[in-house]
């Protein structure tokens, strides 16, 4: 047919998805095959190109856990989905709402009558030795009767053309949000392609989800207040839950952002706490409550197992549903199905037996080779293992763990997966294939996604198919019968949405998180300025006499960037030019530097991803690109080169400040961020200043110069005084004149208005904070320059040393009362990250 | 027998705490030979909301949350209970290596309800070492009562009751190697050994009579908190054993309820949100009717062992 399936070859054995036996192009692939080849193969690779950058821009990762380097991989997605014919879909579609209805059930019946145990249909020991069975889930009645309100299978197509389930997701099934970001990327990079294919839309989907998750609180409210609660952004699929998030439009919050309070669960938020109905979870039991589930560990929020028993909130899916996922169910769903909705099964389940059984076990060690061993419960992260590929001595291990723990095991028929073209090195081959299916329980029954995950092996030979060892994703393209209905997820009853603009029920944490954004941000900005002074004076021959003011320079950049500066001071940056560059790369890139610049860029970037979904991508990219040029430049290279990385640094960074009062609305939010970058500006200025001037030498002006250089104010201040540099002016541009963005006095005034907005979320009248604030503000526009140059007989300027002192400690004042009164509880990372910063601070005010 | 039961636990925080949230199992269950007249829970300060539940295996649970900041907490529970002689356990049975296989087709409540103590669970888990430890005790022939009854006694012969040898996260492994330890590790350590010789055994919370020496009179909070053990004889029920002292439980033990571990019925756990450190002391005082009524009369019995007063804290911080 093409030039694009000419050369393509589907894997021997495996049911080919794109070819018929008689070597014909199926004929729901064929629109789609006719598009791409319209494209051709070079326009193809461009966008590609293009679309990989988005993807990684708009940081689409995936953390794999045992990674030492705790890195997040970028997603991996394919250009050419997997076509599915509207026929064989209605069937699949049929056999995974049952497939739903029946483990619901199971779950109803396991943790309440225990029938099925009574009757014999299941064996007990299944449920007794599962640690996902959990006792104090038994008195928790989820509403609608819904304990799975979302569920996922992984499907494989066996070499028969049938559709088979290999694994139940049911506890907080990941990847619908994965699935969802596949399409819009692969809609928007090949727009005619998809327009023309007649694809079923995912739109309607999510929406039966929102609406699913409303009727959860049905009979107790109407307007429910529903959160997308996430492990942190440590979680192997932390993405998705921001994802789903932002496109439910629900809150994503962690566990400590929750308090229960009576038996009823609410979010902290800059107002106050305000209930929470609903949460959608995305992790596992095990960490939703201390008391109850855990074991004896702390995470989770404490009193949610009662809260849920009271019904006081509804949670998807149910505590407890770990248990419908136990991979050593699977060979009794056949069993479940007669016995729960009286049919046979419409779904094959791929042939797994559960090692608990004694027959069932004795076949499995007498053709041993034949299966994958995996683990029976799923609180187990072990990869299957392939019997066949074992050596000898592996495998007689492995049959005596069975034998010793036999109910700790399943083993699964291996299967040979489907194959499915994918585009490498501009062209189609073949790749192994699974698919997972997500269906959504509402009230007027089950619907399940039009489409799908589609995860393939990294190689063609490859019998795993899994993000974590590397392979790739793929959209799942269901054909369309006659026209494509248009849902979107925007409401389309005005009258619905209330105009709301106040953003008061930010959560305490995002708040808190946003403030240390910007303090790192800034942070990271005045370090690398300092950094580029003092590299632009060392590489470059400017001055005949050198650069007197280089030791000096270099000791304020020991004092501000680091708490502790254990080498003896440089006093001839020239002559000792080894030390010198040992300290300048230090300042930029030792991770064991608390104060340097790679730890302000990396905690910046580390707090961003944990608000990803209250900033925007474009910051988010911002974020990325700082985090990129720090990585780009050899941490042994010479100075030239660390001095041409902080100028490319700089420029992301004077982007985020742009950015983020141009395209963030100023609400909440943003004047937390923003205080915290004009805190920590006034407090690095006036440390910058105290360090440089209070002891001022002979011949000041090359300080100066350098000072007026880091504070990028040289154009102001020559536009004023010309060539003439002194002290007093100097001063009075960086100190006093609030209309210069860098000065102190205009850092007080913004933060100063800030807090005066933040005071309408308080009862209170006048608040502390207001009037430090603004004494602050009065002190600095006030002060007498002209006292402030004099030198008293030691040649020190104490009263300036004394003034710029008590400006930091006021900042940190102001700071502690911001964080007392409107941050307080948030999660203990967070009460890290202040904690070190104060710590800085409080030895430098010690020292002065 | 008809005791006045008074058992007080106070905590004390360095620094002020503003929620705790608790899960109690400290009301005491109706058993057949057990009947509660009264039963009253004093908490201070006064909780915001208090529960109570029948948790999966039948006991009270009372779930409770404080979210005023106060620097010490006391949870008060006064009862009164009879307490009858327990059904005769048979001595008569079932060989203990047909116990697992008779217990698994056994699918009614009852059996059902037995089985799932023979599996493992956060504190007793089946382990090499202790079916190693149980295999002397298993001879041919002998019945679960037999082998149950023999342990029992061993562990009361091979064991030290030491306070300070442990602490509540103090795993059953250790306890073998150190042979030191209180009732709660006995219990524990009893129940991993008959699980992993596939006899079903759930961990019994509760208190136990402490009778004072002759010719002294009674200490006040001299009682005591106390746990032991109880074995499943297919076909014959539950036997009641107390390895700390060696003993069937009789009248002088007084059931709260079970589970499968201490996990299960800890009299009480909680989490807190503040800062500092806390101290945990309790007290029990567990009269006889007949004492308070004829208020000088002793009986010379023998000391029996129990868990000291300052117990151990099951307390986290947040």
């Amino acid at each position: 047919m093409s030039t694009l399936t000419d050369s393509f070859r589907p894997l021997p054995g495996a049911y080919p998805e794109m070819v018929a036996p008689d070597g014909a192009i199926r004929p729901h692939w064929q629109p789609m095959l006719r598009q791409l080849e319209n494209y051709g193969a070079i326009n193809i690779d461009a966008r590609w190109k293009r679309a990989q950058r988005t993807i990684r821009e708009n940081g689409v990762t995936f953390n794999v856990y045992d990674d030492d380097k705790g890195s997040s991989h970028p997603w991996m997605l394919d250009p050419v989905p997997l076509m599915i014919a509207p026929d064989e879909w209605e069937k699949l579609s049929a056999g995974l709402i049952q497939r739903m209805q029946v483990l619901n059930l199971t779950m109803a019946d396991l943790y309440s009558e225990q029938t099925l145990l009574k009757n014999n249909i299941l064996p007990s020991e299944l449920l007794f030795s599962n640690p996902q069975f959990l006792r104090p889930c038994c008195q928790i009645t989820p509403p609608n009767g819904h304990y799975l309100t979302l569920h996922a299978v992984d499907l494989a197509r066996t070499p028969s053309g049938k559709w088979s389930v290999v694994k139940d997701l049911s506890q907080a099934p990941p990847g619908a949000g994965y699935a969802l970001e596949n399409r819009l990327v692969l809609s928007r990079t090949f727009p005619t392609l998809y327009r023309d294919c007649g694809v079923e839309r995912l739109a309607p989907f999510f929406s039966a989800l929102r609406k699913s998750l409303e009727q959860l609180a049905s009979g107790r409210t109407n307007s429910p207040h529903i959160v997308v609660l996430t492990p942190g952004s440590h979680s192997s699929s932390y993405f998705e839950h921001a994802y789903i998030a932002r496109y439910l439009g629900y809150p994503l919050v962690l566990g400590n952002d929750l308090t229960v309070r009576g038996s009823e669960v609410f979010l902290k938020t800059l107002a106050g706490l305000r209930k929470v109905d609903v949460i959608l979870r995305r992790q596992a039991d095990s960490l939703c409550d201390p008391l109850e589930l855990a074991g004896d560990s702390l995470l989770g929020i404490p009193g949610l197992v009662q809260a849920a028993i009271d019904g006081e909130v509804a949670i998807a899916n149910a505590l407890g549903s770990g248990l419908a996922e136990t991979p050593a169910l699977l060979p009794f769903f056949p069993i479940l199905c007669r016995n729960l909705v009286g049919a046979e099964p419409l779904l094959e389940t791929t042939p797994t037996l559960w090692c608990g059984q004694e027959k069932e076990c004795r076949q499995v060690l007498d053709q041993f080779d034949r299966w994958v061993i995996k683990r029976a419960f799923s609180d187990h992260r072990e990869n299957p293992v392939f019997v066949r590929t074992l050596s000898p001595a592996d495998r007689v291990a492995l049959a005596d763990r069975i034998k010793t723990e036999p109910e700790q095991f399943i083993a699964q028929e291996s299967v040979a997966l489907s194959s499915s073209p994918c585009w490498q090195d501009s062209k189609l081959v073949p790749r192994n294939t699974m698919l997972r299916a997500f269906i959504v329980a509402t009230e007027k029954g089950y619907q399940v996604m039009p489409g799908g995950l589609v995860r393939t092996s990294p190689q063609a030979d490859s019998p795993i198919v899994s993000m974590e060892s590397g392979g790739g994703s793929k959209d799942a393209w269901v054909v369309a019968r006659g026209t494509v209905e248009h849902v979107t997820l925007l409401p389309t009853d005005e009258s619905a949405i209330q105009p709301s603009r106040s953003d008061a029920n930010l959560s305490s944490r995002v708040a808190d998180n946003l403030f240390w954004l910007g303090r790192y941000v800034q942070r990271a900005d005045m370090d690398a300025r300092l950094l580029r002074t003092i590299l632009r004076r060392l590489t470059e021959e400017t001055q005949p006499d050198g650069a007197p003011e280089l030791p000096e320079l270099l000791r304020a950049l020991s004092q501000m960037t680091t708490a502790k500066s254990g080498a003896s001071p440089i006093t001839d940056p020239i002559k000792q030019a080894a030390e010198t560059k040992v300290l300048i790369f230090n300042m930029i890139f030792d991770r064991a530097l608390p104060g340097n610049l790679h730890n302000a860029l990396i905690s910046a970037c580390n707090i961003g991803s944990t608000v990803r979904e209250r900033i925007s991508i474009d910051t988010w990219r911002i974020l990325d690109r700082m985090n990129d040029e720090l990585h780009s430049a050899a941490t042994d290279g010479d100075l030239p080169d660390a001095l041409e990385m902080l100028d490319r640094l700089l420029m992301p960074l004077a982007a985020f400040s742009g950015l983020s009062s141009e395209s963030m609305t100023h609400g909440y939010g943003w004047r937390f961020m923003d205080m915290g970058f004009r805190m920590e500006r006034a407090t690095m200025t006036a440390q910058l200043l105290c360090e440089l001037l209070s002891r001022p030498a002979s011949f000041e002006a090359p300080v100066l110069d350098a000072i007026l250089d880091v504070a990028n104010s040289s154009m102001t201040y020559r536009s004023r005084y010309q060539s003439h540099v002194a002290a007093l002016p100097l001063l009075d541009l960086l100190m006093c004149d609030n209309s210069n963005p860098r000065s102190i006095a205009y850092q007080l005034v913004l933060i100063s208005r800030h807090i005066h907005s933040l005071s309408e979320l308080s009862e209170h009248k006048v608040l502390p904070e207001q009037r430090l604030a603004d004494e602050l503000v009065l002190r600095i526009e006030n002060c007498d320059l002209n006292q402030l140059v004099q030198t008293d007989a030691k040649g020190c300027r104490t009263l300036l040393k004394t003034l710029l002192t008590e400006i930091s400690k006021s900042v940190q004042e102001l700071s502690n009362h911001i964080t007392h009164r409107y941050l307080a509880h948030v999660n203990a990372t967070s009460r890290l990250t202040s904690a070190y910063g104060s710590e800085i601070w409080d030895e430098k005010a010690d020292e002065a | 027998m008809i005791y006045h039961l008074r058992h007080l636990t106070s905590f004390r925080y360095t620094q002020p705490v503003t929620f705790v949230y608790n899960t109690l199992h400290l009301k005491p269950r109706e058993l057949p030979w057990q009947n509660i007249k009264s039963f009253e829970l004093e908490i201070e300060p006064a909780p915001v909301v208090q529960t109570e539940r029948l948790d999966y295996f039948g006991n009270t649970a009372t779930f409770f949350m404080i979210q005023s900041p106060h620097d010490a907490m006391k949870v008060l529970t006064k009862s009164i209970i009879e307490v009858l002689p327990r059904p005769i356990a048979p001595q008569a049975g079932i060989p203990w290596d047909t116990a697992r296989r008779i217990m698994r087709t056994n699918t009614t409540p009852n059996g059902l309800d037995a089985y799932q103590y023979s599996f493992p669970s956060l504190y007793a888990k089946p382990l090499d070492e202790a079916r190693a430890y149980t295999l002397p005790s298993c001879r041919p022939g002998m019945t679960v009562h037999a082998v149950a009854t023999e342990l029992m006694t061993r562990i009361d012969t091979d064991f030290t009751f030491d306070p300070k040898a442990t602490t509540i996260a103090t795993p059953v492994t250790e306890v073998l190697q150190n042979r030191r330890g209180v009732c709660q590790d006995f219990a524990h350590l009893m129940i991993s050994c008959l699980r992993s010789v596939g006899i079903a055994a759930r961990y019994m919370s509760g208190y136990i009579q402490t009778v004072p020496p002759p010719g002294q009179p009674r200490l006040a909070g001299a009682d005591a908190s106390h746990a032991w053990v109880s074995v499943y004889c297919p076909q014959a029920g539950w036997l009641e054993l107390d390895p700390t002292n060696n003993q069937v439980a009789d009248e002088q033990y007084i059931t709260l309820g079970w589970g499968r571990d201490y996990q299960d019925v800890s009299p009480a756990k909680g989490v807190l949100l503040g800062g500092g450190q806390h101290t945990v002391h309790a007290q029990v005082d567990m009269i006889p009717e007949s004492e308070i009524l004829q208020a000088q009369k002793n009986r010379p019995q023998q000391q029996i062992q129990h868990q000291q007063q300052q117990q151990q804290s099951q307390y986290w911080w947040l």
